[in-house]
């Protein structure tokens, strides 16, 4: 059990900087996140805690210590790898003790420990087999099996489920997380798929070329994104983006082609100037011709069952020309491609954004 | 289409069996040369065998040095195939997982002597042979060390390194050992074990030898043995080299014992003597493709993931 500290880190390979000063603290036990587009760096950021990677500059510390020069044996953590990683010629228990035999831990030890985890991962059963003769959930069962042998301070995972398919990857996010219910481990997880960033994190790490953009809670974030790239990236489907007018007092917007929307109680900080007004799909809804705030006119309809999603382009002195809209309604809604939709707009939940910069202003 | 496939089938098959007759025509004449009684015509052109197989193979068998021949043969065979494989494992292993200075440079000296063959580098190779200490005499020389050492010591000094491995199993093997080939290989198979493989046994806390010897030939072992089997046919069929180094008769290879029962100038040809003693030098060569075979058909097709 340890916390991990990550102060000021920067990342360069030869010229190039690719982590440009991250600070974040994890917490004792904590399960943190780390999501990103490809080639964000969260994989450096990673191997760096792994100890994989050398550190530019700016410290990593876990439990307290600077680990910069110390190596990964020696950093007491254990990380599951993407591609998993076993050792083809050697068994499910070999690979599990690989380790810990190095280690020089006595044969009971090994065995106790062994047995404990093929417990917890019900592979008992498969400890003679050899990784080729295992299925891709078997096999990251066994890669999660040699990180718990371990008994580390920190796990560190690197997109571990991305190689399974959607069924299994839902079932292995459920068992990881609730492994992590059991053994209370400090965790840090690499995705880019953002529904397990959001199901499974404590708290998430955003990250946007090299740099921290956004760290809280999965909800906080989702309610509150600090960035036009942040509240992009967190949602499915992505939050709409619609240019907009800033009353001059900051209570209220206009957008394109609108009347005049009240931001009730999120008022921007500084009125007047145009500005990115963020909507995510579901605070969208149908609503009688009267009350309408915008309208759009359907130009594809995914009925998902459990909601219906309605593409459209915002619709402009009755023609469909404006900017592209995605709405999500609730249960099954009959709409026809071509149709025009009056739209009203929740108010509480408008987020505002700088027009250049992104940064949130409300 | 079926038409088609069913020609191509006939017109495959119609080569391989030309092939495995033009291949297997020679072998089947030494048998047959082999098998013809004593004082046989030289000249002749025998198709079918002369009863006699097994009485000219016991007589090769029993005459004077070719069990030691045999010997000598199977020693430089294996110790080429061993120290073949362990350099290039280990030159390979070098090159593909650490970052050194003149790491290219290495790379490239080894690149280079692919294409220079034991034949083209016989001369200075037997003068090292001949003496090893020859280069750190010549360091000697340059640097005028004797008479350094010389008046250090207050009276002539002659200084006069020799360590000749003419006639000698080192000799025979170790100027052979050096392989190319055998590093781009292993080379190649250790740039597809994934890299993770490396950093997740570094986590577990293995050093660099320990994944090499752990994981990293345990992994190798099929093309291991798929090169075994080429490398000793190559160890074992050695001629020029055994020839130069080797004086003795004591020392001398069995491809060589059978070049000395060719007919010279002042004897009689035993041809059937000759093919018989070139049958039973074929044997351990045959054995062993036999023996790997399996791994190397498996090393050959799929390096196993
Ligand atoms: N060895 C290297 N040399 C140079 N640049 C590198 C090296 N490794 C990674 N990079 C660069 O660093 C950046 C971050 O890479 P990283 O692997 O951390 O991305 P990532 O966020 O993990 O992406 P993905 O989701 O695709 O795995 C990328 O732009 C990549 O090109
Ligand atoms: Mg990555």
């Amino acid at each position: 059990m340890a916390d991990v500290e990550i102060r000021n880190v920067y990342k360069s390979y030869g010229d190039t900087q690719v982590i440009h000063g991250v600070s974040v603290f994890i917490r004792d036990g904590e399960f943190v996140v780390i999501v990103g587009p490809s080639g964000c760096g969260k994989s450096t950021l990673l191997r760096m805690i792994a100890g994989l990677e050398a550190i530019t500059s700016g410290d990593i510390a876990i439990d307290g210590r600077v680990v910069n020069e110390v190596e990964p044996k020696d950093r007491d953590i254990a990380m599951v790898f993407q591609n998993y990683a076993l050792y083809p010629h050697m068994t499910v228990a070999q690979n599990m003790s690989f380790g810990l035999r190095l280690r020089r831990l006595s044969k009971r030890e090994v065995a106790d420990r062994l047995r404990r985890a093929a417990e917890i991962l019900q592979l008992s059963e498969l400890m003679d087999r050899k990784p080729r003769q295992l299925s891709g959930g078997q096999r990251q069962r066994v890669a999660m099996g040699r990180a718990i042998v371990r008994d580390p301070a920190a796990f560190l995972f690197d997109e571990p489920l991305s190689n399974l398919d959607a069924k299994l990857r839902v079932q292995m996010r459920l068992e990881i997380k609730k492994l992590h219910r059991e053994l209370g481990a400090t965790s840090i997880y690499v995705t880019h798929d953002q529904v397990e960033a959001m199901t499974m994190a404590d708290r998430l790490i955003v990250m946007n070329a090299g740099i921290a953009e956004q760290v809280g809670a999965p909800l906080d974030i989702y309610e509150c994104p600090a960035s036009a790239y942040v509240a992009g990236f967190i949602g499915s489907p992505a939050m709409n983006f619609l240019a907009c007018e800033v009353t001059g007092d900051g209570r209220a917007v206009h957008l394109n082609g609108s009347g005049e929307l009240a931001l009730n109680g999120n008022g921007a900080t500084a009125g007047g100037g145009v500005a990115t007004a963020g909507i995510r799909p579901e605070h969208i809804a149908v609503c009688g011709g009267e009350d309408a705030d915008l309208h759009v006119t359907a130009t594809m309809v995914e009925p998902l069952g459990a909601d219906t999603l309605v593409h459209g382009a915002l619709a402009h002195d009755g023609a469909a020309a404006g900017p592209e809209l995605t709405i999500r309604l609730p249960g099954i809604v009959r709409i026809q491609a071509g149709e025009q939709l009056p739209l009203r707009i929740d108010r509480d939940r408008i987020h505002l954004f700088d027009a250049e910069r992104g940064t949130r202003i409300n | 289409m079926i038409e088609r496939a069913h020609w191509f089938d006939r017109l495959t098959y119609g080569a391989l069996i030309v092939g495995a007759i033009l291949v297997c025509m020679p072998i089947y004449y030494a048998v047959i040369v082999a098998s013809m009684p004593d004082g046989s015509e030289s000249d002749a052109v025998y198709l079918l065998p002369g009863g006699h197989l097994f009485e000219n193979l016991a007589n090769a068998w029993n005459k004077e040095g070719l069990g030691r021949q045999l010997f000598n043969s199977g020693v430089m065979a294996v110790g080429v195939t061993v120290g073949k494989i362990a350099i290039s494992l280990l030159s390979a292993f070098a090159i593909t997982y650490f970052r050194f200075r003149f790491r290219m440079t290495a790379f490239w000296l080894i690149f280079i002597t692919l294409m220079l063959p034991v034949e083209v580098r016989i001369v200075p190779t037997f003068e090292v042979a001949a003496n090893a200490l020859a280069p750190f005499q010549a360091i000697i020389d340059l640097l005028a060390i004797e008479r350094v050492a010389g008046w250090l010591a207050g009276h002539e000094v002659d200084i006069n390194l020799e360590w000749s491995l003419l006639d000698s199993y080192t000799g025979l093997i170790l100027p052979l050992i050096a392989s190319a080939t055998a590093t781009f290989l292993f080379r190649q198979f250790f740039l597809t074990v994934p890299e993770e493989l490396c950093e997740a046994a570094k986590i577990d806390g293995a050093g660099p030898m320990r994944f090499f010897f752990r994981i990293l030939l345990p992994m190798s072992t099929t093309s291991m043995a798929a090169l075994a089997v080429i490398l000793f046919i190559f160890g074992w069929n050695q001629y020029l080299w055994p020839l130069l180094i080797t004086t003795e008769p004591e020392m001398t290879t069995v491809v060589i014992g059978v070049a000395r029962t060719l007919p010279t100038e002042d004897a009689d040809a035993q041809w059937n003597l000759t093919m018989a003693t070139a049958i039973l030098a074929t044997l351990p060569p045959v054995a062993v493709v036999l023996l790997l075979q399996r791994w190397f058909v498996k090393g050959l097709v799929d390096a196993e993931k």
